[in-house]
């Protein structure tokens, strides 16, 4: 990615503000300071930088820094747009992340009526090569760095009469750079893009007021002309959606998908998802719901059906007491995932304390995978303005423990 | 409307104890569970993941190489 088009991209928004007449803005911003550690007893090497070299990571504490910022807000009578923008500086650190100082954009235009939808979204995320790792990414050279995510997408919802109309394109381009060993074992880096093309279709029929079947399409072309990591998958389906009154509501959906890609296994070809979600109410504060996901698949050659992933969630949630818009609640909940070794049980209460300051406190427990605790305190100047701290441990069952805690502001204006 | 839901919850069942389990996972993004977060994104080394057509994080299966670290780190537990 040249220095112009950097330029280029960051000059758009200012164009955009200084030129339209906009209206109904409203900004949502927090920013928060963090600070990481580790139980680690060694230090690490990360392989980041321009010109790649080692970095020994030691196990002491390390600064970083959160914003997140958005601005959304009307062109016209019926275009909206939002522009995000999150920003993340950190010491290199032991902390699980590709790159330790990014900056993800986001801005997309919204055409609403009231039979249509239309989003167009340009994305943009940069990394700073000086704080990020060098990854092996498939379908790309080994050892990758990623210097630029572009995702220029669209997405088009139309309503005629008893049919619905979906469509989807998204345009990815990842600017990186690759590793070649030169002679003395000399590392030098090359430049180069993976271009991806995501494009989704769905058409859907109405045939009562809860039943709708539809039929899909889903195309992936890699670019650089790598069929093997191309994928296409036909799909049709039956859907039920019914609110049956204001404290219950189910919605189902069975789907088959023909798979077509040569990259995953065959066993897949012959797909089918199964989704539920069951909505309660039981009064004004408790409420819940249980959603099941199972993915099966038919292996012709085998005639036999595979399982291949089952998740049941179910979620509790009471509230008792309501102030300045925001309630007290104790919420409760369990996953049932495992074939993914993703079962976990989980719980959050959040209470108003005293003058406008609440206390948020947290755990999860993930039996093969982690258990983390996490306590809030956050304090509300105006009901759209606040400062916290926040503190959240975790306990990796195959990796060591990390704690981050957080001071921040929220701001709503 | 409970039974529907009975009746799927025991399809499931029958699915999990009369099936197989595939031998290598699958791992995708429950939308309705998604804050759009991006921590999967930004820990995933296969560049697999990225938001799709409702803003919700999707996992492109041809990358994917079943390692489960984002299913470690998401915040709103919406990986399985
Ligand atoms: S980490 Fe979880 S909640 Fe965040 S974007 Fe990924 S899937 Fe969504
Ligand atoms: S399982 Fe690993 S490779 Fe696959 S999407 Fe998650 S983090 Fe990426």
């Amino acid at each position: 990615m040249g220095s112009r088009m950097k330029k280029i991209i960051l000059i758009l928004p200012v164009i955009f503000f200084t030129h339209f007449h906009l209206f109904g803005l409203t900004q949502w911003m927090q920013v928060s300071l963090r600070n990481f550690t580790t139980n680690a007893e060694h230090d690490i090497d990360i392989i980041t930088g321009d010109i790649p070299q080692a970095e020994t990571i030691d196990t002491a504490s390390k600064a970083g820094i959160y914003w997140q910022h958005e601005i959304s807000g009307n062109l016209y009578k019926n275009i909206t747009f939002t522009v995000e923008n999150d920003l993340f500086v950190s010491d290199l650190s032991h902390e699980f992340k590709n790159s330790y100082f990014f900056n993800d954009a986001r801005f997309k235009l919204y055409y609403r009526n009231e039979s249509q939808y239309l989003k167009i979204q340009y994305a943009n995320r940069t990394y700073n090569p000086a704080a990020t790792k060098f990854l092996n990414i498939p379908g790309v050279e080994h050892s990758t760095q990623q210097q630029m995510v572009h995702n220029t997408a669209l997405h088009y919802k139309g309503n005629h009469g008893r049919f619905n109309i979906s469509l989807y394109g998204n345009l990815r381009n990842l600017d990186y750079e690759y590793l070649t060993i030169e002679e003395n074992d000399l590392y030098e880096s090359e430049s180069a893009w993976d271009n991806d093309i995501y494009s989704y279709a769905e058409l859907s029929y109405k045939i009562t007021d809860i039943w709708k079947t539809f039929i899909s399409g889903y195309y992936k072309n890699d670019l650089n002309s790598l069929d093997e990591f191309d994928d296409s998958n036909p799909g049709i389906g039956l859907e039920f959606d019914n609110r049956f009154d204001f404290f219950n509501a189910l919605k189902t959906k069975v789907v088959y998908y023909n798979n077509n890609f040569d990259s995953i296994n065959d066993k897949k070809d012959h797909y089918f998802l199964t989704e539920a979600r069951y909505t309660k109410r039981f009064g004004n504060s408790l409420s819940g719901f249980v959603t099941y996901i199972n993915r099966s698949c038919y292996d012709e050659d085998q005639s036999q059906i595979f399982r291949i992933s089952n998740m049941l969630r179910v979620h509790a949630k009471y509230s008792y007491l309501m102030h300045n818009m925001k309630d007290s609640f104790i919420l409760a909940g369990v996953k049932y995932n495992p074939e993914n070794e993703g079962n976990l049980i989980f719980g959050e209460v959040s209470q108003y304390l005293f003058k406008d300051i609440y206390l948020t406190a947290g755990a999860k427990y993930a039996g093969d995978l982690f258990g983390t605790c996490s306590a809030k305190c956050e304090y509300f100047m105006t009901p759209l303005r606040s400062i916290w701290l926040n503190n959240k441990f975790t306990d990796f069952n195959n990796k060591p423990a990390q704690n981050i805690i957080s001071l921040g502001t929220t701001l709503i204006f | 409307m409970k039974r529907r839901l009975v009746y799927m919850i025991l399809l499931g069942i029958l699915l999990y104890l009369g099936c197989e389990k595939l031998s290598n996972p699958e791992y995708n993004i429950d939308a309705n569970a998604c804050n759009s977060c991006g921590e999967c994104i930004q820990i995933c080394p296969m560049d697999a993941i990225e938001f799709g057509p409702d803003g919700k994080a999707v996992i492109d299966q041809t990358k994917c190489n079943q390692c489960g670290k984002c299913i470690t780190i998401c915040p709103k537990d919406a990986i399985h």
